[in-house]
């Protein structure tokens, strides 16, 4: 089985859904490759490179170059969507959310409802987003818990190439509105991934390790990290199990708590300020309905309650470390 | 006075690292070649290491819990007085990382390919010269349900692991699905690889390609093994565990049915469930495992089979009397010169669950 | 481009009954029979009849939280539309829409928008969905003089115009958002000399003449549906009522709320009809009394219907969770 990176996992995902259905277009700042200069049209692919050859072979109409307009990307895709086709939509940085949310939360994730159950939105915004980059506090953050609190939304986080090719074509074959984060610390990460397409279910946790003294449940760039703690804390003869839930909404409530259960240990780590988090979620998702199965307080590891900074060393302190994680996992045993 | 290492083992093509459950024996204790000495998770099956060389054990130097890539050393045997400085000597010269099998020769190490013939796409790995041995695997498995068949005997053999059409990595077009489509594919694919006069050994439906290639393609066929056979007399067909694949929405689906298959549930590793669940999300695996389903449950093909028994070759048949899923078949309704032997350390999957068995019996074969 | 008799008929059909409508609104609302708020169409039949009177149910329009007229101007059934407004079972959103957001994907309604500029973005992409299956439908956005100052719109006529989509932008100029004049908030002589910065053709018309709407809205049809691009309408419109009903308008003067009820773009239809003795009056009048009659059968019976079950609060939030 070919290994191939995150990004290229995306892209492949991207073109194999493509040649498969002619509604689906892509839609966003770039995404074609710089429409209207005078050079090569489709030589660039996106900021991060991941639309990358994809103009080439399917043409301007459905690789479409847009103004820097994010409320009219989203909308105008959320509006093809509801008419039939099936875009996906690029937001550049999820940074870029306060400029089109009301696209995203008041229209497209409210159709279905509003409308009495008619619409049909099958819509993708994939946007990126994360901290390490030195992108400073305007290009970095992880905004996964605004977008998660949104009924008639979905969010994925994908943590492996493998993951992100399933569960995009996943998201390009569902019927509803879909946010698909990418973490951009994770493009050059590379995985073993099938060329065949396949989807990964939502609300589906992936068991990345199984140990019985500790579960350790981390979303997106953060599951890399987990699983690095997770190699040190064996080296002490500390087993944990490592959960990645893949999709913050829906959420796999029942992995957590069967594992919580079992291990009666639970440190959630979460690449975002501490309040209203998904750590914040899942803690009280465990204190709520396994608190008797808690030997010890949640471990929450998070960033602290400010934006990112941009000196490297601020940065580095404010993203949650592998040392951190395995600190917050000892702190219950 | 010598000092070997004791290290991780790789076990099948995507193994890169294993996890040490636990260890059997304790430093100091005197060990034997083939002794257990631990257990070992894999991505693929939990499994026990066996001591390939006698000593006594000098130090653990890898504990329960620590992954450990294949090919580090995690142990270290003694043969007479060796000075604890120089165990200690040994132990920092050793690399850390990974090391590649010094005793496999080129040859025997695990190929996967991809071979167009016959008008379909199939995947398969080979290994190993001499004698072609052709391994099939049962439903909604791969040319992985081998792995340690493979390592075994790819010494021995040319080894031939494909994966059926619909399966693992091959095309997802079954055709109609039927015993004598899936064995012209295997047959296509083999004299593609001008390969004839096999031993051709099969698991479960795998067996019944096996028989129906025999019979359809008889220069391909010298020998056969048939484990834990489908449609022989007096077998039956658990529709549970086929309707469960085919059905499957999430890994904890999977789970359940691969959990029918084994007689200690612990064989089942959450990595084995992953495989299975990652083969099975394939577009159009499910559709494809499907058709394969309805055609052994309403089609006549084992029937069919029954019928010619008595023109195959001799067959060796390893049944377990815990086979849940395909049960064990009538002696008395196979042919003269069959032979049938019982395992009893295991469920529908002996060849994972009591390897070196089945292997010894393999062997004879070839 | 004359109007037959039938086209008549059909066209003052639509506007007397977003008049009966939303008096019968007014009317419910002071009973108390409506939850929530009501921003009737009242004094703008005209520009929404005329908009939508060459439009099929294969063509999209997107609307505002004024939105009763669109409704009905693009065929939504009133009798849905009364037991949505008074939140019952059976209401075209079954209860859980609300007046501001009536939606009906088989008519072609892609919803009253209570966000201001809300709906601009959704159709450019519901008319890129025509442009890319080479229909040759057409998509439109509703808006009043308000959203024309909103950033989605603007960014909406300038994707349309660079995505060359078959749209029509349909600015209401009533005159008022909310409370504010557009005389005040909006910094353009007109809202059409708007349109022409983003290089797209514009007319301005008097949103209170049918024929003056209908005869612009075949121009921009025309121009939409043969490859380029979208195009923009003001109609210059008067609100008889204030934002909301019950709104006292302590902001607009004695004399321009009289000269608004003088516009009435009902009686103007029936002065012109009968001039030109294209239609007799009691033909209207026979128009006019079935349509009050259905009005009232309609309101009577939602008031009637039940509420939505309970069962229904936590449905439809997905296709599938």
């Amino acid at each position: 089985m070919a290994r191939i990176s995150y990004r290229k996992a995306i892209n492949q995902a991207l073109e194999q859904e493509m040649a498969r259905d002619p509604n689906v277009i892509l839609m966003g700042i770039d995404v074609g490759g710089g429409s209207g200069g005078s050079g090569d049209v489709g030589s660039v692919g996106g900021v991060m490179g991941v639309t990358k050859g994809l103009y080439p072979r399917f043409g301007p109409d459905r690789v479409i170059d847009t103004p820097i307009s994010e409320s009219a990307i989203i909308g105008a895709a959320a509006g093809a969507a509801v008419t039939g086709m099936r875009p996906v939509a690029e937001l550049m940085f999820v940074d870029f959310l306060g400029v089109c949310l009301d696209q995203i939360y008041n229209q497209a994730a409210k159709f279905r409802y509003m409308f009495g159950g008619k619409a049909r939105t099958p819509l993708v915004i994939r946007t990126m987003g994360g901290a390490g980059m030195r992108a400073g506090a305007q290009h970095s953050q992880m905004l996964h818990p605004i977008l998660t609190m949104i009924p008639g939304l979905k969010v994925v986080m994908p943590s492996s190439p493998y993951d992100a090719k399933g569960l995009l074509i996943r998201a390009i074959r569902d019927d509803d509105p879909v946010v698909f984060l990418e973490s951009k610390a994770l493009y050059d990460m590379k995985g073993e991934v099938p060329e065949e397409a396949y989807e990964i279910p939502f609300g589906e946790a992936n068991w990345l390790r199984e140990g019985p003294d500790a579960t350790i449940v981390a979303f997106g760039a953060m599951v890399p990290r987990a699983m690095q703690a997770a190699d040190a804390l064996a080296k002490d003869g500390v087993r944990v199990t490592v959960l990645d839930p893949r999709t913050t909404s829906p959420l796999d409530e029942d992995a957590i708590l069967e594992s919580v259960e079992d291990t009666g240990r639970l440190i959630v780590v979460d690449e975002s300020p501490p309040r209203c988090s998904l750590a914040a979620d899942v803690a009280a998702l465990a204190a709520s309905r396994a608190f008797g199965a808690l030997k010890a307080p949640v471990g929450m590891v998070t960033c602290p309650h400010t934006p990112v900074p941009f000196a490297p060393n601020l940065e580095d302190a404010y993203m949650p470390s592998v040392e951190r994680i395995v600190a917050a996992v000892q702190a219950t045993l | 006075m010598t000092i070997k290492a004791i290290r991780m083992p790789k076990w099948g093509l995507a193994m890169e690292e294993g996890t040490i459950i636990e260890w059997i024996v304790q430093e100091g204790d005197d060990i034997a070649e083939g002794d257990e000495l631990m257990d070992i998770e894999t991505t693929k099956i939990t499994n026990v290491l066996e001591a390939t060389n006698s000593g006594r054990l000098a130090r653990i130097v890898a504990g329960a819990g620590e992954v450990m890539p294949v090919g580090a050393l995690i142990g270290v045997l003694t043969e007479g007085e060796v000075p604890e400085a120089e165990i200690d000597a040994f132990i920092a010269a050793s690399p850390a990382t990974v090391v590649e099998e010094d005793e496999a020769g080129e040859g025997d190490a695990l190929a996967v390919e991809t071979i167009e013939a016959g008008g379909r796409r199939l995947n398969v790995a080979t290994a190993g010269s001499g004698r072609p041995l052709v391994l099939i695997h049962g439903f909604s498995g791969d040319f992985n349900n081998w792995l340690f068949t493979i390592e075994d005997l790819k010494g021995s053999a040319r080894i031939v692991a494909p994966d059926l059409p619909g399966h693992g990595a091959s095309e997802k077009d079954v055709g109609d699905g039927s015993l004598g489509e899936m064995s012209d594919a295997l047959a296509a694919m083999l004299r593609h690889m001008d390969i004839a006069d096999a031993v051709v050994v099969g698991h479960s439906l795998g067996a019944a390609v096996a028989m129906c290639m025999a019979l359809d393609h008889p220069a391909l066929v010298a020998r056969l093994g048939l484990v834990c056979p489908a449609g022989l007399p007096g077998g039956t067909l658990n529709d549970d565990f086929l309707r469960a694949i085919v059905e499957a929405e999430k890994t904890r689906d999977v789970k359940k049915a691969l959990l029918l298959l084994v007689r200690d549930p612990d064989t089942v590793s959450r990595d084995m469930v992953d495989g299975v669940t990652r083969a099975i999300r394939l577009d159009g695996a499910q559709a494809a495992l499907g058709r394969i389903r309805a055609r052994m449950l309403e089609g006549d093909d084992f029937a069919d089979l029954q019928a010619r028994l008595k023109d195959l070759p001799p067959a060796v048949v390893i049944a377990s009397p815990h086979d849940a899923i395909v049960g064990t078949p009538d002696a008395g309704a196979l042919p003269a010169g069959w032979t049938l032997h019982h395992i009893d350390a295991a469920g529908h999957l002996p060849h994972l669950e009591a390897a070196a068995e089945v292997n010894a019996l393999l062997r004879e074969l070839l | 481009m004359q109007l037959s008799r039938d086209d008549l008929k059909r066209a003052y059909t639509a506007m007397f009954t977003i008049r009966a409508f939303e008096e019968r609104v007014e009317k419910e609302f002071a009973d108390g029979t409506i939850p929530g708020f009501a921003h009737v169409y009242l004094g703008q039949e005209a520009s929404g009849v005329g908009v939508c009177f060459d439009l099929t149910d294969d063509d999209w329009i997107g609307s505002t939280h004024r939105g009763h007229g669109h409704c009905i101007a693009k065929g939504c059934e009133i009798e849905g539309m009364f037991l949505e407004i008074m939140g019952r079972e059976g209401g075209i959103c079954g209860g859980k829409g609300g007046s501001m957001h009536i939606a009906d994907m088989d008519k072609g309604m892609l919803g009253a928008n209570a966000i201001v500029g809300g709906s601009p973005p959704l159709a450019v992409g519901a008319a890129l969905t025509q442009k890319l299956r080479g229909t040759d439908r057409v998509a439109v956005a509703f808006s009043g003089d308000g959203a024309s100052n909103q950033g989605t719109t603007l960014e909406a006529m300038n994707m349309a115009v660079i995505l060359k989509v078959p749209m029509i932008f349909v600015f209401e100029n009533n005159g008022y958002g909310e409370f504010t004049a557009s005389d005040y908030s909006v910094g353009a002589a007109s809202l059409a000399d708007r349109a022409a910065a983003f290089g797209m053709p514009a007319q301005t018309v008097d949103g209170a003449d049918f024929f003056a709407v209908h005869a612009a809205m075949r121009d921009a049809l025309e121009h939409a549906r043969s490859g380029r691009g979208p195009y923009t309408l003001e109609t210059r419109c008067s609100r008889f009522l204030g934002h909301f009903v019950g709104d006292p308008q302590k902001y607009r003067g004695p004399e321009e709320l009289a000269e608004a009820r003088a516009n009435d773009p009902i009686s103007r239809f029936r002065d012109r009809v009968g001039e030109a003795a294209l239609l007799d009056m009691a033909e209207l009048d026979e128009i006019e009394s079935a349509v009050r009659a259905r009005v009232d059968a309609a309101a009577a019976a939602a008031r009637e219907a039940p509420m939505p079950s309970l069962a229904t609060l936590e449905t439809d939030v997905y296709v599938k969770y």
